[in-house]
């Protein structure tokens, strides 16, 4: 069963930027990439749990704000040392200018 | 026959080459050396949330499944006490010798100690207190209790970290610095003065310009200070910097200069032994410098460079270095080294968020240091020591004006590239 969350105006991400995003109890990064298209990942880093949307987005890598761990925010990898667990990847989709993200029901 | 890896230290730098030696041969052999006990932990949390956090364990560099995965050699509660750099040995506390085909020395630094104190014979007194180990921690973890007064001399990062950590745990805290203000060689005034204030609202009592005259330790702490009245204290932490651990690179004859002296290769004065981290004094080309550095994330960078050289690369360090530190809910970050600026230039979000960056005549930046709550001046830092690390030219009126997002300098560098 698909549970489709709405989360912003597509406007409200910059290209190449990030944003938070917080749903039942849960936290989730929001990326646009430079070319425009919407991806989602678990908020929060690996390493020390750090909100990642505070932090650098460069073609397709999430730079973490704390020690600069990274992750490709398309499919989740951790980079390597200090990050190695990698993030989850959530199904997103564009609807009317709206950002939806598929969490688990 | 395969190489033998001897590194000396498992801290962060000993740890990264480790890892990095096996990363690009599988066919080594890695021996890693550490004196203290237990499996190598980070140092960064030890005045932070490892004060704050009850239940705190220490954070693991390494697990001991991944070093018998990566077949490191972890040699725990071995302390390395002669290196022989003619026959490339190395001769360990359990009367062993190894032999070497390249070695790193990433053995870090240790507190300074006060030397009045020195002289008193007081260096062990159970009142007196110094952070650098996990064991550091713990007995400062079992002796602040709310209430007690305890005295900090030298307003340095990891003082002023512990006074934010203590003080947040109720006690009451009094900062010695003989500075006309905190953290003076390391951080531009603006920023400075956030944290100061920041400490002033928490009920943190930091005393500048101080001098101290006498310190007397019994049952309780006695501090006079010329000019101003006794402090009495319940104990001491003495916070006045670190100093490098060259006594081995001493011993064996390598050139030395504040640190071990390396090359930009992480190469010392001997052709098979390098080292990286607190140890060492390494060139930065991009700023004509020498420099010695205590940083979680170069210690890191630099073993990498190190341990691609002992493979037979051609590595050399030229990152811009990069660093943090967290007090109450601020959080500054700094990336860079002031080194000559000619113009220098603030960007105020608002009363604690800020960014200070100074450039060089050709107006390409040299170094920014930057505070905020939480992470919120992390992205501008990233920026930042990517228009260094690029050697950009930047815009100065984009730089200061806080309407126009700092990203847009970069874009614009990527442009012009
Ligand atoms: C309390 C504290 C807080 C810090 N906070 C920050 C921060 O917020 N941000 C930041 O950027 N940096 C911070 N730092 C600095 C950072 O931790 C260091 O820069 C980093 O640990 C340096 O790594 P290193 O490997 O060079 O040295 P170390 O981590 O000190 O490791 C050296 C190791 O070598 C071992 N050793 C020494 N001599 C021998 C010998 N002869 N034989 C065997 N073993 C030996 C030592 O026991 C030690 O474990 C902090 C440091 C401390 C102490
Ligand atoms: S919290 Fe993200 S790298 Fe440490």
């Amino acid at each position: 069963m698909s549970n489709w969350i709405e989360v912003c105006a597509l406007d409200e991400i910059d290209e190449e930027d990030v944003v938070p995003f917080d749903h039942a109890g849960h936290t989730y990064a929001i990326y646009r990439c430079p070319e425009g298209d919407v991806f989602a990942t678990s908020g929060l880093c690996t390493h020390e749990r750090i909100h990642l949307a505070d932090g650098l987005v460069m073609d397709d890598i999430i730079e973490c704000p704390k020690h600069n761990g990274r992750f490709n925010y398309k499919n989740g990898q951790a980079q390597g040392a200090p990050v190695c667990e990698h993030l989850k990847t959530f199904a997103t989709k564009i609807e009317n200018d709206t950002i939806y993200i598929e969490v688990a029901p | 026959m395969s190489q033998t890896m001897v590194i000396i230290g498992a801290g962060e730098a000993g740890v990264r080459a480790a890892r990095t030696l096996r990363q690009h041969s599988p066919d080594i052999e890695i021996h890693l050396f550490e004196r203290e006990n237990g499996l190598p932990y980070e140092r960064p949390p030890l005045s932070k949330s490892a004060l704050l956090d009850e239940a705190f364990t220490r954070q693991l560099i390494i697990s001991e499944e991944e070093l018998t995965q990566l077949s490191i050699h972890y040699h725990s509660d071995t302390y390395v006490d002669e290196l022989l750099p003619a026959s490339k040995q190395v001769h360990l506390s359990n009367g062993q010798y190894l032999a070497f085909d390249k070695l790193l020395i990433a053995t870090g630094a240790k507190a300074r100690a006060l030397p009045l104190l020195q002289q008193k014979g007081l260096d062990s007194h159970p009142l007196l207190f110094s952070l650098r180990s996990a064991a550091d921690c713990q007995r400062i973890r079992a002796h602040a209790l709310a209430g007690q007064h305890v005295v900090l001399v030298g307003a340095g990062f990891i003082g002023l970290e512990l006074a934010a950590s203590l003080r947040s745990k109720g006690l009451k805290v009094t900062v010695l610095e003989s500075q006309a203000r905190i953290l003076q060689r390391a951080v531009p005034a603006p920023i400075a003065e956030v944290l100061a204030q920041a400490h002033a609202d928490q009920g943190v009592d930091i005393r500048l310009n101080c001098q101290i005259e006498d310190i007397r330790l019994d049952h309780v702490v006695e501090v006079d200070l010329v000019g101003q009245t006794r402090l009495t204290a319940d104990w001491l932490v003495v916070g006045i910097g670190a100093e490098p651990n060259i006594h081995l690179a001493n011993q064996a004859g390598l050139a030395l200069e504040n640190g071990i002296k390396v090359t930009a290769a992480m190469k010392t004065s001997h052709p098979d032994i390098y080292a990286a981290g607190d140890v060492c004094n390494f060139p930065l080309s991009r700023y004509g410098t020498q420099v010695r550095l205590e940083s979680w994330r170069c210690a890191q960078e630099q073993a990498e460079i190190a341990a691609l050289n002992m493979l037979g690369h051609r590595a050399q360090y030229e990152q811009a270095p990069w660093f943090w530190s967290d007090q109450y809910d601020l959080g500054l970050q700094s990336v860079g080294l002031s080194i000559n600026p000619v113009t220098r230039l603030e960007r105020r979000y608002d009363e604690r968020t800020r960014l200070y960056v100074e450039l060089n005549e050709q107006q390409q930046i040299l170094c920014a240091c930057a505070i905020g709550p939480g992470n919120s001046v992390a992205k501008d830092i990233k920026v930042i020591e990517r228009l260094i690390n690029q050697n950009s030219t930047v815009d100065i009126t984009t730089l200061g004006d806080v309407n126009v997002p700092l990203k847009s300098l970069l874009k614009r560098a990527k442009e012009c590239a």
